[in-house]
């Protein structure tokens, strides 16, 4: 028994807690990439506002992409509305409105988490403290995880919150596909090239996209050979057994929903989601393509995005009653 | 030493008048002398540290704005001898047995009035009468389900009924909390002495919800809440979570054919029972306040033909109001033929002719209150007063009689707090909570609500207030434990296991 309301809650929950881990992750990695690369290599902070969907809201008050100024928009900035701090405070918000659902540890969790960022997400300018406190957050963030993972039954609420959290997964990796990977195949078009005639950046590059994925050493584990723009792909796109690959997120997805009623809207938006990932192999591995390809698959997630709301957080009241006039579950 | 400079001026609940301890708390007293005053700054530290970390709140409105405010906790508790909490507890069941004859007796054939015990136009203008409710037959014909009663203890130790809170009383979450948090404190004191547990609150809140639906124990509870910018909405949430009941909104129900529903993931499902936490005015926009977005329309017409049941029952508010609480200890005599267990405080009646001379005569000395306010609003306490504040409650007193009562100053009792670095006394009330339904129970114990500024009377959170926890100790159990202790034990025991250790942690708890 879960209410429409609460449901909605949940999976917004599992949304913001998802997303706040996911910026800061590629805030810590996009500093950490920045050793690697050589001085006069341009250090690009304006990607992280196309993949944050920031690129607006910075314009509107910023005249140009610095470090600082982005870095403080993504992780302090109260006017944006995708910043850590803003997502800390509304999956807290969410949290509060469920937590009779949820273990109180998974509360004070939460709490401590939104009281570190509210706290220290000023002192986000000098490297060091970013890098302390991007890592604060994913480290608490995956301490929730832990908790949920550990001490909540497998119900409805969870579904919910599971939901959220691999809708905001599949739409985080492909946003990094669209401006990362799109990006370094633009670069040239050098996917086609012998790996001796690639910038000798390429890989630290690619190796920087997987990290702000969390995905590279799950990936060396899988794959064999040098590191490679298709198979980076292949992987972020089809890899069955990593938990951020869009094909895993949806598979988690299929399964949530088939434990749901009322799944027909739903499970149409997922299969034709499913359908599209599985036709990008078939595609050649081109900048061009790539962003259509991911545009079409972001319409789909905000297709379903639409779909759970139609089905489950704003139902019609007049869906028919059991003849008792008592709805059995 | 602790306790050498304490020096109370009225009825101190731990210290008596010649500086020693009560009986009740002597095991406390000295084992707070024993720590100091170094470690009890300590453990205050790590009890506030504990109330931010699991975000135990509540809500203050400043210009329509609200702010979440960590909840005010004074670590040394406040105690009540067993014998003493007796009588109060058979008390408070007494009082509201009578009160909810007097309810339903309003809204039926008004005997009360007719035999000339309580003047009728006290209750025809009172804002807390709702016709509507006439003719209406709740379960177990209860109305008042649920009473959170404010006590206060004079200088001669009499403990008296101030208010009578029938509408939606809080702060029983806030009482829960305390004494975990306490027992997190002070675990070594748990073990010394008898204190009676409160926890069993929640459960027996749910049987008795359950108790008035033929389902039973199947039935679907709600509890409603206005939503997350109520000042009470941990409390909504606690008590939600606690008995395993919906917490629900306005805004998720919808009343078909006389039927109360909820919308969940799974479609329409039935409600049974809703513990509401809105008041009269909003639960219903077809029958009261029409501008109402809280409530849900039809939902009066859904318990008056008996489909779903509200605690408190829509109209209880009649016999919360300051006018008729002084005629509470007539109505025992009247209804249930006995005389009242606890003391009122003398009240007089603005709307009395005779009443408001005397009022008028010596506001200074008294403390004047609106009749129909909650939360401490409104009032005026005479000898705290500047002349023009007495001037203007004389002007309003003037305007609207009904509107007003006038009590005595009552100088309410003092425990001692912690207040920079000192114990010192600080004025004391307490909310304990009486369920009435198929079975009764109070609370052993309540919340303890402190004045934290030197001399203030005013105790409500809302207002600056603390709270403390209540420890309800039975001497005469302490005796027997005491006994048992000197049996020796077998030597291979744990010392875990010893009879001492009361409080086992919680997560250890069955694993074996």
């Amino acid at each position: 028994m879960l209410l429409s309301r609460t449901a909605e809650n949940l999976y917004w929950l599992g949304r913001h807690l998802e997303r706040a881990e996911a910026v800061s992750r590629i805030i810590r990695e996009h500093t950490k990439l920045l050793v690697d690369l050589p001085i006069d290599v341009e250090s690009d902070w304006g990607s992280l506002l196309s993949i944050t969907g920031a690129s607006e809201s910075y314009a509107s008050r910023y005249e140009s992409a610095d470090e600082l100024g982005v870095v403080s928009h993504l992780m302090a900035d109260i006017g944006n509305p995708t910043s850590v701090i803003r997502t800390v405070a509304a999956a807290r918000e969410n949290l509060r409105v469920t937590r009779q659902l949820m273990p109180a540890s998974l509360w004070e969790c939460v709490n401590r988490l939104h009281t570190t960022v509210a706290t220290s997400a000023g002192n986000c300018a000098a490297r060091s403290s970013r890098l302390e406190l991007s890592t604060a957050i994913i480290s608490a963030s995956q301490q929730i995880v832990g908790i949920l993972a550990s001490t909540v039954s497998r119900d409805d609420a969870f579904s919910f919150y599971e939901l959220g959290r691999n809708v905001e997964r599949a739409d985080m990796t492909t946003r990094v596909l669209d401006v990362r990977a799109a990006g370094l195949l633009a670069d040239g078009a050098r996917g086609a090239m012998p790996p001796a005639d690639r910038s000798p950046y390429e890989d630290v590059r690619w190796m920087g996209v997987l990290r702000s994925l969390g995905a590279q050493h799950m990936y060396t584990r899988s794959s064999t050979g040098s590191i490679h723009g298709e198979s980076v792909l292949d992987f972020l796109v089809d890899d069955e057994h990593f938990p951020r690959s869009i094909t895993h997120c949806l598979r988690r997805i299929d399964q949530i929903l088939m434990a749901l009623p009322t799944r027909t809207a739903p499970a149409e938006h997922s299969d034709e989601l499913k359908d599209l990932v599985s036709a990008r192999s078939a595609t050649a591995v081109d900048a061009g393509m790539l962003r259509e390809w991911v545009d079409q698959v972001q319409l789909s997630i905000g297709g379903l995005h639409g779909a759970l709301a139609n089905t489950y957080f704003t139902p019609e009241t007049t869906r028919s009653l059991h003849p008792s006039g008592r709805v059995v579950v | 030493m602790l306790f050498s400079d304490y020096r109370p001026d009225t009825f101190d609940e731990l210290i008596d008048v010649d500086g020693q301890p009560r009986d009740a708390a002597s095991a406390l007293v000295r084992h707070l002398e024993r720590m100091g005053i170094d470690e009890l700054e300590a453990r205050q530290h790590a009890a506030d540290v504990g109330i931010q970390a699991a975000g135990i709140t509540f809500t203050v409105y400043t210009e329509g704005t609200g702010i979440d405010r960590a909840w005010p906790f004074d670590i040394v508790p406040r105690v009540i001898s067993r014998r003493d909490w007796d009588r109060v507890d058979a008390g408070l069941v007494q009082r509201l047995t009578a009160l909810n004859h007097f309810i339903a007796d309003v809204y039926a054939d008004q005997r009360i009035f007719a035999d000339g015990i309580v003047p009728f136009d006290l209750i025809a203008n009172s804002p807390g009468y709702r016709p509507e409710c006439k003719g209406a037959t709740p379960a177990h014909g209860i109305w008042a389900h649920i009473c959170g009663s404010d006590l206060v203890r004079g200088k001669d130790g009499t403990i008296y009924v101030l208010e009578d809170n029938l509408r939606v009383p809080s702060g029983v979450s806030y009482m829960l909390e305390n004494r975990e948090i306490t027992k997190r404190v002070f675990p070594d004191l748990f073990g010394e002495q008898s204190i009676l547990p409160v926890d069993a609150y929640p459960e027996r809140l749910r049987r008795i919800l359950a108790s008035l639906s033929p389902q039973g124990d199947d039935a679907v509870i709600g509890v409603l809440t206005p939503g997350i910018y109520n000042s009470a909405y941990f409390e909504h949430s606690f008590l939600a979570r606690q008995m395993g009941a919906q917490l629900v909104e306005g805004r998720d129900l919808f009343v078909e054919d006389d039927v109360l529903y909820m919308r969940t993931i799974h479609g329409p499902i039935r409600v049974d029972v809703l513990y509401r936490r809105v008041d009269d005015a909003f639960l219903d926009p077809e029958v009261f306040r029409p501008d109402s977005t809280l409530g849900t329309p039809g939902m009066m017409a859904a318990w008056r033909a008996g489909n779903l049941a509200l605690a408190n029952a829509p109209g209880t508010g009649v016999a919360d109001d300051k006018a008729v609480y002084a005629y509470v200890p007539d109505m025992i005599r009247y209804y249930l033929n006995q005389e009242p267990i606890l003391a009122n405080v003398p009240t007089y009646q603005c709307g009395l002719d005779e009443d408001r001379a005397y009022v008028l005569d010596h506001l200074d000395e008294l403390v004047v209150k609106p009749a129909n306010e909650s939360g401490g609003y409104g009032i005026v306490i005479g000898p705290k007063a500047t002349a023009e504040e007495l001037e203007q409650v004389a002007k309003e007193i003037r305007n609207d009689p009904r509107g007003f009562v006038a009590q005595p100053v009552i100088q309410l009792s003092v425990v001692p707090t912690l207040c920079d670095g000192v114990l010192a006394p600080r004025h004391v009330d307490l909310r304990p909570f009486t369920l009435l339904g198929a079975e009764s129970y109070v609370t052993c114990g309540g919340l303890t609500r402190v004045a934290m500024v030197e001399g203030s009377l005013v105790v409500n959170s809302s207002q600056g207030g603390g709270s403390k926890d209540t420890w309800v100790v039975d001497t005469d159990a302490v005796a027997a434990a005491v006994s048992t202790i000197h049996v020796e034990p077998p030597a291979d025991q744990l010392p875990s296991e010893s009879p001492t250790d009361p409080t086992p942690d919680p997560d250890t708890q069955g694993a074996t």
